[in-house]
């Protein structure tokens, strides 16, 4: 969340930036856009959330969770002038969060922070023909879940009564923990999970064109998965489904493969 | 302007999706009728039981199987009927469902706690160790209180008797502060006449998590992971968090060092396990006796347990009380003993006959045997 507010910062930056000068950002003459193909690189911070129903435990409650989208390749194709064909290889996290709240807060938490291969690929149409611009974008990803690491704290059951101030008529102590996530390690239960992962994503933000080619861009997009993290392998009847949502604030440039096109 | 409106719907949109707060809501879906408490029973266990994983019994199986047997007309003595035979395969051997027919309290458990009424334990109870077991202790040595009973055999050994693990409850009245003070003092630094303890946990029923680490410790020199613990946080049967060690710490103010034997039967239960299976790490302890109980996992974490612990005891909307454990425990061999009890390093069975006829303890004697002359 932290990071995202950062990031938010800086967007807004940018726009105040923008509104204070619109003068000077209509101003110069149209950069063309070279047709072909450009590559460079990406990083973001990732807002993460998978959503549970916690009707039946009411002191509980997902929330969302910060990691981030590891500097990745970014290969676009320009189409035409404002318009871009994109495609993405980089590694982000996925995290999930669920707390215990109110009197209770901080008794639990389970953070799950699953790191992706994430691949996306979409397009990006650039809004207007000047240096600076918006541009909306759109389109799929596919992931492989490569791994994952438990954090978080839990009641504890083996108190120390050897400690100094120790308590045993207190109702809450707890410890923190963290540990890799083991897959297939609940395989028993029927219920397994799926470490491919497919969704779609979309937002937008400004792209900026700078000298030969150059092109920065900072935006942020939603991607929502289709398929589930979790299924079972047989017809478990109280199952709940579990996707993840996320929001990616995102940085990068590109440069055209060739000068000259 | 187009860029400025653009932007602040963007960025308007991107602050909305940022709204962390799930509503609070209550959980009240099952009506207080057959149907509904059979379904408030299932969906219950579905999301409540620690041991979906380990446990044998297909639960979606059962719900195929007894679904059709429950309607509104089905009395509460037939529901009981039909729950029994549901929880019949279970292994987490805290687990019971206090129900109450016609006006009569009755208890529901499964097939492995049934079988856990041994038909001798009835013998070693409280007034045997604090009169028979107290007047075998070194006068001078000994001491009893509810009991708990500690001192010496032939001024050479070291006799601790814990009856169960509710030392904390019982130092609720400060006059009892010094008999579990001078029991802590003499477990933790013996008198140099002594060659060895025997710490009978024969018949004890359990208790208070934190003594595990107030007896044991006595025996550690140092912090030592026992085994690991595994937590529910949702609904689904997969979803537990990871497996968390599980630690006893050391007595600051004293070490044991000597020679220990951990007397233990089929009714040392739950804490009383663990601190057996703690022990038995131990290179100087040797585990003599029968299989313990198989309750090692904790059942309740104290009067809120159920508002926040994700698995535990619930209940029905008919006011039947489902009991069962709130965590999974995995002893420190990677192996869960839950139902199974956990097996002394040299099995003694207890000798029924020899008992009645000559009141000899084969199980006591044994442990002298082991412990150094």
């Amino acid at each position: 969340m932290r990071y995202t507010v950062l990031v938010m910062l800086a967007l807004l930056s940018a726009q105040v930036f923008c509104y204070g000068q619109p003068k000077r950002s209509a101003s110069p003459a149209p950069q063309k856009q070279p047709i072909g193909w450009r590559i460079g690189l990406s990083f973001g911070s990732v807002n993460n959330a998978v959503k549970m129903d916690f009707s039946d435990k009411p002191f509980w409650r997902y929330n969302y969770v910060g990691g981030w989208q590891y500097p990745g390749l970014e290969v676009h194709y320009a189409l035409a002038p404002r318009v871009l064909a994109t495609f993405g290889l980089n590694v982000l996290q996925r995290g999930q969060k669920v707390e215990t709240i109110q009197k209770l807060e901080n008794v639990y938490n389970f953070t799950l922070m699953r790191t992706y291969l994430n691949l996306p690929a979409g397009i990006a149409v650039e809004l207007f023909d000047t240096k600076l611009s918006p541009y909306v974008n759109g389109g799929i990803y596919g992931a492989y879940w490569i791994s994952g690491k438990w954090t978080g704290k839990v009641l504890r059951i083996l108190g120390n009564p050897f400690e100094e101030n120790y308590n045993n008529f207190e109702e809450i102590s707890t410890i923190a923990f963290e540990a890799p996530y083991e897959f297939s390690s609940n395989s028993n239960t029927g219920i397994k999970e799926n470490r491919v992962e497919l969704g779609i994503w979309g937002g937008g933000g400004l792209s900026y064109r700078g000298k030969s080619g150059l092109r920065m861009f900072i935006g942020v997009n939603a991607t929502g998965g289709l398929t589930h993290i979790y299924s079972t392998t047989t017809e478990i009847k109280d199952f709940q489904k579990r996707k993840n949502t996320a929001y990616i604030a995102q940085a990068g440039l590109t440069i055209p493969v060739r000068k000259n096109m | 302007m187009k860029i400025k409106y653009f932007l602040s719907i963007f960025l308007l949109l991107f602050t909305l999706g940022c709204v962390k707060e799930d509503p609070f809501v209550e959980f009240d879906r099952y009506s207080n009728t057959p149907t509904g408490n059979f379904q408030a029973f299932w969906d219950g266990m579905s999301r409540r039981y620690a041991f979906w994983g380990y446990d044998p019994t297909n639960w979606d199986a059962v719900y195929d199987k007894y679904i059709n047997k429950v309607t509104d007309e089905t009395t509460d003595a037939e529901l009981a009927e039909i729950f029994d035979e549901m929880v019949e395969n279970l292994i987490d051997c805290h687990y019971k469902i206090e129900i109450e027919v016609d006006g009569e309290p009755k208890l529901i458990v499964p097939g492995l706690v049934k079988q856990k009424d041994l038909n001798y334990h009835y013998l070693l109870d409280d007034n045997y160790f604090e009169t028979t077991m107290f007047a075998r202790l070194s006068p001078g040595t000994r001491k009893k209180f509810n009991g708990f009973v500690y001192g010496a055999i032939d001024n050479k050994y070291q006799y601790i008797r814990i009856p169960q693990f509710n030392i904390f409850g019982n130092l609720l009245d400060q006059n009892n502060l010094q008999f579990f003070s001078d029991m802590i003092e003499f477990m933790a630094n013996p008198a140099p006449q002594y060659k060895g303890v025997i710490l009978d946990l024969r018949e004890n029923v359990g208790g208070n998590a934190d003594e595990v680490t107030l007896i044991a410790g006595n025996f550690l020199d140092k912090e030592l992971v026992v085994g690991e613990s595994r937590y529910k946080y949702g609904s689904n049967r997969n979803e537990f968090g990871p497996w968390i060690p599980q630690k006893i710490y050391p007595n600051p103010e004293g070490y044991n060092p000597l020679p220990v034997v951990v007397l233990c039967n089929g009714f040392t239960i739950s804490a009383a396990e663990r601190v057996t299976m703690a022990l038995s790490l131990l290179p100087q302890v040797t585990v003599v006796g029968e299989t313990t109980y198989g309750a090692q996992s904790v059942v309740s974490f104290g009067s809120e347990a159920r508002d926040f612990n994700y698995a535990g005891a619930f209940n029905l909307p008919n006011g039947w009380n489902v009991s069962t454990a709130v965590e999974v425990y995995r002893f420190a061999d990677g192996n869960l003993y839950e139902g199974i009890g956990f097996p002394p390093d040299v099995a003694v069975p207890f000798d029924v006959n020899l008992f009645k006829t000559t009141g000899r303890d084969n199980q006591l004697e044994r442990a002298l045997q082991i412990l150094p002359k």
